[in-house]
């Protein structure tokens, strides 16, 4: 288990924390939904961020690194006056010289005056706008000098940057704060420089259930990989099983890794446009997938194998076949395999990919 | 059908009156049927009932004779509402009840209706409203704290009698030491009204409410509401039965669609200029108990309802242990068969319902946290509480009066 000091550093963590911080909750039930209190949403997870085209050409002249098109992970806005907070969730700072900076210096020109028609608004929509980083609060300071020294990079070209700032989750005695620099506090009406969120108590790991379990693309420690593993098989094998008990036998079920990983992920995965990571991620599935099918071959029959051009197949031919089967799935734990590993390379790869 | 109920139902109240009841007394079981607006022919609410060994022969509108595999007549049936239909039956009760039961343990398109304590609590109000003070009230409370003691032998599996309380005999009677609270109040409506606030806060037991007669204006008795959609016709009139039943049908099928409404987590999908926009929307489902369990009876709850099949509670999943008293679950509703993601805390229960589980989930889990685990727990469907949502679901429901 790690550590609320690890913990803080975990892209997912932060992630999922930032999406519990919006949620409408009651008092004193454990998690403070701080930002909801301030009166912002979630506009958007994962939006795709386009730079107008005018101004996409003077990031290009100035010849500084940067990246055409962007995801940012959040959008939180405040629709009653207009503020939009994009946010990035991020284990460590950065320096302006690294790969990253090449997408923040086009997230801080998309939050400039134009923000609206980054995010495809109607003109105006948009009255007040920041490009927020979420970091563990170690990493705060460092991480507040790169967004100075960027922004000040980009007005020295002649690009207007918008406004930044920090967010930073930092673990106390008895809670989890979230922290704020004054940028930060302005746009999101937070009502101090600390505000604590989920208390903290001793030997108990104080994350929430996750919205969203697994993220390919980010750093992640070995331990909270394999946590996020689990938590993502446990989904799909959830997807598996409640699709054979609400069969109506005799049926045959079809699955294919896309499916499932929507399902597991709220439909986030068809949102992964780095081909290899949702690659991975089918692959992940398959590894899962095979290792049901033995199970169920070992237990019940040969009733789910890949067939080529269709997908997982699931035969229920009776309901004692189905109660069966049902049993099987509900019996495995995927704490049974070693979640650690990387999934290796099958038959069905190039198959279960065309 | 309702001019013999009606019939029938006259001669047991006389029975009853004299204290000898020769037959059993009309009992209604509400049904929820899962995907039910999508369940419109007869023929496709027949085959329903019959793979689940109920066959129905159309006699009316929406109405069904009732038999068994083996032929034998068990009452009728009818589709009350797109979602919920009403067995009527004079069998006797036990028997009834364990054929019911079996009909829905194996049927994840059917399940019971729920009516948790939290909503007893509201229709009482309707009672106080529509009863003369002078009527007489029947409340039963029914709380036991099953998992402060492991009491239950390995590998008992007693879920299903979870319902049916057994009777105590006094040579069969184990010695268990937990909090049991299970009585019944008769009093004037009037006198129940301005006291049971008070009680409540005195003694938390009396939130879960298990059973609720609601007085016959058509003369002497009621109709006895149960927890799992079981109603007891103790009144004269079968027409008066239903309308009652009809009503609080009405309600159960809105406080489903509100719950759902507001609970169901989906990453929504917007399209604006520049592509698809996805956004989270939905509420969770968050219980705090008023007094934190201890560990051993947290460890308790958590094992008896992730290590045992046929648990109490009907969920699955693999416990993900991040605390002497805190799981997380990613798993299912082991009856719908639809997925549930739950935190289970000492201080409380928190649940993301993705979009497409029953509501029906919702208020089976509140039922059974009132019942085995905290009578007085409060509970919140996203900052709301969930009282409120019963309260609204009430307004405006019409309730007709029989002839």
């Amino acid at each position: 288990m790690s550590t609320p000091s690890e913990l803080i550093a975990d892209p997912v963590f932060q992630l999922n924390s930032l999406l519990w911080l919006t949620q409408p909750l009651p008092d004193a039930v454990g998690i403070r939904p701080v930002l909801r209190e301030a009166g912002f949403e979630v506009d958007a997870i994962c939006p795709s961020l386009t730079l107008p085209p005018d101004i996409l050409l003077l990031l290009k002249d100035s010849g500084l690194a940067h990246q055409d098109h962007i995801r940012s992970d959040v959008v939180l806005c405040r629709q009653q006056d207009g503020r939009y907070g994009v946010v990035e969730c991020k284990g460590n700072s950065f320096s302006p010289d690294s790969s990253t900076a090449r997408q923040a210096r086009t997230l801080l020109v998309a939050v400039g005056p134009r923000l609206d028609e980054a995010l495809g608004l109607s003109s105006g929509t948009v009255k007040r706008s920041t490009a927020g980083y979420l970091v563990a609060s170690q990493a705060a300071a460092e991480m507040d000098l790169t967004l100075q020294a960027l922004s000040n990079e980009l007005r020295s070209r002649k690009l207007r940057a918008g406004a930044s700032c920090v967010l930073a989750l930092e673990p106390g005695t008895a809670a989890l704060s979230l922290a704020a620099d004054s940028s930060a506090r302005d746009l999101f009406n937070l009502p101090s420089e600390k505000v604590d969120f989920v208390p903290l108590e001793e030997g108990t790991d104080p994350r929430p259930l996750y919205f969203i379990p697994y993220d390919p693309d980010c750093n992640q420690s070995e331990e909270e990989r394999a946590y996020c593993k689990r938590v993502l098989f446990e989904r799909i094998q959830a997807s598996l099983l409640g699709a054979g008990g609400r069969a109506l036998p005799p049926a045959d079920l079809v699955f294919d890794a896309v499916g499932l990983l929507n399902d597991a992920t709220l439909g986030m995965y068809d949102l992964w446009e780095n081909k290899e990571s949702a690659r991975h991620m089918r692959k992940l599935v398959r590894q899962l997938l095979a290792k049901l099918a033995e199970i169920l071959r070992n237990e019940v029959g040969d009733v789910f194998r890949f067939v080529e051009n269709k997908g997982w197949a699931l035969q229920i031919p009776s309901e004692s076949t189905k109660d069966a089967i049902c049993n099987a799935l509900s019996k495995f734990s995927c704490q049974t395999m070693d979640l650690r590993q990387e999934p290796e390379p099958t038959l069905f790869d190039d198959l279960a990919d065309e | 059908m309702i001019r013999f109920l009606d019939g029938y139902s006259l001669e047991r109240k006389e029975e009853l009156d004299e204290r000898k009841v020769k037959r059993p007394l009309v009992k209604t079981h509400l049904i929820e049927v899962l995907d039910g607006r999508q369940v419109r022919t007869e023929d496709q609410y027949s085959d329903l009932f019959a793979r689940r060994g109920l066959a129905l022969k159309p006699i009316d509108d929406g109405l069904f004779f009732a038999r068994d595999q083996a032929d034998a007549p068990i009452g009728f049936l009818e589709s009350l509402r797109p979602r919920i239909a009403a067995l009527y039956s004079t069998m006797e009760s036990d028997t009834l009840s364990r054929f019911v039961r079996k009909l829905i343990v194996g049927a994840p398109e059917l399940d019971h209706v729920w009516l948790s304590g939290v909503t007893f609590n509201v229709l009482w109000n309707v009672v106080r409203r529509l009863s003369a003070p002078s009527r007489f009230a029947r409340i039963v409370f029914t709380h036991d704290s099953v998992f402060e003691v492991d009491d239950e032998p390995e590998g008992s599996e007693a879920e299903e009698e979870m319902f049916e309380p057994q009777e105590e005999t006094e040579d069969s009677a184990s010695v268990v030491e937990r909090r049991a609270a299970s009585f019944k109040l008769v009093d004037r409506v009037s006198v129940v009204g301005a006291k049971l606030r008070e009680l409540q806060k005195l003694y938390s037991p009396l939130y879960a409410i298990s059973q609720l007669r609601f007085p016959s204006p058509a003369g002497r008795g009621g109709h006895d509401f149960y927890d799992n959609g079981k109603v007891t016709n103790r009144s004269e009139s079968f027409r008066d039965h239903r309308s009652h039943v009809l009503y609080v049908t009405r309600i159960y099928e809105q406080m489903l669609g509100r719950t759902e409404q507001q609970t169901w987590y989906s990453v929504t999908t917007s399209l604006k200029t520049h592509g698809e926009f996805r956004k989270i929307v939905g509420a969770p489902l968050v219980v705090r108990f008023v007094e934190p369990l201890n560990a051993p009876t947290f460890d308790h709850w958590v094992k008896s309802t992730f290590e045992r099949t046929r648990n109490r509670f009907r969920l699955w999943g693999h416990p993900i242990r991040l605390g002497p008293t805190k799981v997380h679950v990613y798993g299912l509703d082991r009856h719908l068969w639809q997925p549930l993601f739950l935190e289970l805390t000492a201080r409380g229960c928190m649940a993301i319902i993705p979009n497409g589980t029953c509501g029906n989930t919702v208020h089976r889990l509140v039922t059974n946290i009132q019942r085995f685990l905290d009578p007085g727990a409060q509970v919140y469907l996203g900052d709301q509480p969930y009282a409120k949502f019963v309260e609204e679901a009430s307004v405006g429901i019409e309730y007709e009066h029989a002839e």
